[in-house]
């Protein structure tokens, strides 16, 4: 992942860069941000948007590539909140962690800030790096179930 | 006439005691958590959820303790539940061709292009009840099991989504089967649970129905077409569980992002060939997607969609599974349970009145029968 | 989030440093939506008795009074259609509106589920819709701005909710009174919501309220 294939191609470069980290942010483990909580806590900032939760609908097509129908709904915890420069950080998380959704809007606020760069270092690439890691794992799994189909030679060879 | 009746009230704090007594099971055993259930029990959560129109595995997970395991009330719970949640939007649509994948399998080719992935099933065990999984037996050590798992650096990845491609794309490059495509993008998705149907329903709105519909209802419709009842000769085209992003667009952010990630079954099947005016015969084609890994609830879903476009192909419609209003107004387990639970509510005073008129046409009968006994003798007493 | 993206009407992105600014609106989103929501249901129910608001938000955007931001925090989302008036269609309200609510916002009045406007806005309520005889629930529902729940002309309300009559004096324009006769055509019509800039209270005005005026009355 990192981009939506319909709706990316006119992002500039630092919405692209903030689409990105919103979409792993969203995919942690809610441990592994709480482990930068203190950190992300530190410092003044307004709840903008205190987190709460909703529902999405979800869309699927039609055989995968046809028109669009609504399949069904998956809950979603979204929070927003402004530093005291100004920066506003947003959240969109599946699931009902509230925690998860307002470190996850502090750490896009911090990530915009001056010291982002410092944040993409070590939250962003390790998060990323968890989350590949992950991937890579279970698809190694699914690899291994792959049938390997073999002729049985039959009459004279 | 209504009469208000109370009382109960009593009898019924102590039945739901019991209740909880009930789904507690003796105090001898441990208490199952609902994270133990969404983690152990992941099919009976996936059922849940899907029927339940919500996916949230903690929430069904805790709908099927509180329900003691009875799916379709836990499905009721959680259908209830959603309708305390406001709605923050819609997600754009999801790229199932993009999902990772746990398991992909086509019945209709056998080498194909990323291969069969049988990933986590149940076909090929021998469906005999494993002793060695009674009680709380003890997991193997992690190094244990780990001996047997496969090492991630040790197998080539080669069923990335891109080397997977839909089974569909090769008949229809082949123009065998039509592609599935968005004519042009409708204003509005149609959302049932929005704007209530009206039949006819289009394509759209049949597969969201079916997508929350009772597994058990659609694959009895489903045997019924392969039995010959509305038959359409389907081969199993593709089936593929896997997790699929999820991205929505919200205002303020002016570019979508993406939220997490949904577990999904897939099926599509290749159905009996049909011509349209002018056109060369091709194979039809039916779509089952649901949520969490549902591979029967899939497949059933995709002939039940299939039967039920027997009118877009000029199909004779004969039998339950092509009846549009008989299986969209029927397949749904919180509507069906409830009509038929229903009947457990008081009817004294329609019963009462049912004993009446039967007990006056008894009457009438009798006296009719006298009166005719009474002729038959020549009408002597 | 919808399929026909609305586009802010030129008020730009969420920008921090713009003119238009995000503001945190309820300290406790749905306990106090809730809670107003009660309120609005107990005023449409007993038309004309002022009910309180406990719960204001901690900041209203300019122009809007904490009373009617909470209605509108309320009542609007993602599915309803919101028709501002001249009076109350500036970026900070629209911004915030949008953020909070999720709503869209009707460039026609017959689009528009709720209508947002001031009193003296209120000598023109053609064309919002009074719903049709199968959704009479269709219809717009006007959430008014007033400056005070008192201080118009004595009228005297009854129809459902008032058990006898009800005085209520709004300093609405006179007008509004004939045009809202000649609207509503029961079950069709529409709903009125007042809410005083001066203390945290509404007012409402159900369809099924029929005002006189007390002269008239006497007569």
């Amino acid at each position: 992942m990192t981009e939506h294939s319909s709706a990316s191609k006119a992002l500039s470069p630092v919405q692209a860069a903030r689409q990105r980290w919103m979409g792993i942010l969203a995919r942690a483990k809610r441990e592994d941000l709480a482990a930068h909580e203190q950190e992300l806590q530190s410092g003044a900032y307004e709840i903008l948007r205190a987190p709460e939760t909703g529902m999405v609908m979800t869309r699927a097509r039609v055989g995968g590539t046809g028109a669009p129908f609504s399949l069904g709904e998956m809950t979603i915890t979204r929070c927003a909140v402004r530093l005291e420069n100004g920066v506003m950080g947003s959240a969109y998380v599946a699931g009902r962690d509230k925690r998860h959704a307002k470190l996850a809007a502090l750490a896009d606020a911090r990530l915009q800030d001056a010291d982002g760069e410092r944040w993409k270092k070590e939250l962003i690439e390790p998060l990323a790096a968890a989350i590949a890691a992950r991937h890579r794992k279970e698809a190694a799994e699914t690899a291994a179930t792959r049938v390997d189909f073999f002729t049985l030679a039959r009459g004279d060879a | 006439m209504y009469v208000a009746v109370k009382g109960g009230e009593k009898a019924i704090d102590n039945a739901h005691r019991l209740l909880a007594k009930k789904r507690r099971g003796s105090l001898d055993q441990d208490e199952i958590s609902s994270d133990q259930i969404a983690q152990q029990f992941p099919l009976a959560v996936a059922r849940v959820m899907g029927e339940g129109s919500l996916y949230d595995e903690d929430l069904a997970a805790l709908a099927l303790k509180q329900a003691a395991g009875d799916v379709t009330e836990a499905i009721f719970l959680l259908r209830a539940y959603r309708a305390t949640l406001p709605r923050f939007g819609e997600s754009l649509p999801m790229d199932t061709g993009k999902m990772r994948l746990s398991r992909r399998i086509s019945a209709t080719y056998k080498d194909l292009p990323g291969g069969q992935l049988l990933g986590p099933t149940f076909d090929y065990t021998h469906r005999l009840l494993d002793f060695s999984l009674r009680g709380a037996a003890k997991d193997a050590p992690v190094a244990e099991r780990e001996k047997t798992e496969p090492r991630p650096d040790e197998i080539p990845l080669e069923q990335t989504p891109a080397s997977c491609p839909r089974v569909f794309d090769f008949l229809v490059q082949e123009d065998l089967a039509s592609a599935e495509e968005a004519a042009e993008e409708k204003s509005a998705v149609p959302d049932i649970t929005r704007v209530p149907l009206t039949l006819p329903a289009c394509r759209e709105e049949r597969l969201q129905i079916l997508a929350r519909g009772d597994e058990g209802f659609l694959l009895a419709l489903a045997y019924s077409t392969q039995r010959g009842y509305g038959r359409t000769h389907p081969f199993a085209g593709e089936i593929r569980i896997g997790r699929c992003e999820v991205w929505i667009a919200p205002e303020e952010l002016g570019f979508p992002v993406l939220i997490g990630e949904i577990e999904v079954s897939e099926c599509e099947t290749v159905n009996q060939f049909s011509a349209r005016q002018d056109e060369m015969p091709r194979f039809t084609r039916g779509y089952g997607l649901a949520f969490g890994y549902a591979e029967r609830k899939a497949m059933s879903m995709a002939l039940v969609d299939r039967a039920l476009r027997a009118a877009e192909f000029g199909e004779e419609i004969v039998s339950p599974a092509q009846e549009e209003e008989f299986v969209l107004a029927h397949c749904d387990s919180v509507e069906a349970s409830g009509f038929v639970s229903h009947l457990k509510l008081p009817h004294y005073v329609d019963f009462q009145s049912e004993l009446d008129l039967l007990r006056k046409i008894r009457q009438g009968d009798m006296a009719e029968k006298e009166q005719k006994s009474v002729r038959a003798n020549g009408g002597e007493v | 989030m919808r399929a026909q993206t609305s586009s802010l009407d030129g008020t730009g992105a969420f920008a921090p440093s713009g003119a238009a600014t995000v503001h945190a609106a309820f300290a406790r989103p749905v306990a106090d939506a809730q809670q107003c929501f009660r309120a609005a249901l107990a005023a449409l129910s007993e038309p004309g008795i002022p009910a309180l608001l406990a719960q204001a938000p901690l900041h209203a955007p300019e122009g809007l009074s904490p009373c009617l931001y909470a209605l509108c925090l309320s009542l609007c989302d993602m599915e309803t259609a919101l028709w501002l008036s001249p009076r109350f269609s500036h970026p900070e309200i629209r911004v915030n509106l949008s953020f909070h609510c999720g709503c869209r916002f009707a460039s026609a009045r017959e689009e528009a589920d709720f209508a947002l406007m001031a009193a003296e806005e209120l000598e023109d309520i053609s064309g919002f819709s009074i719903g049709s005889e199968r959704y009479p629930d269709r219809s717009c529902t006007i959430l008014c701005a007033i400056p005070s729940l008192f201080g118009g002309p004595r009228m005297s309300w009854h129809g459902p909710g008032i058990e006898n009559r009800r005085d209520a004096q709004l300093p609405i324009p006179e007008i509004f009174w004939r045009q809202r006769a000649e609207k509503n055509d029961f079950p069709r019509g529409i709903d009125v919501f007042f809410a005083a800039e001066d203390e945290c209270a509404l007012v409402g005005l159900p369809r099924t309220t029929r005002a006189n005026h007390r002269i008239e009355e006497a007569r």
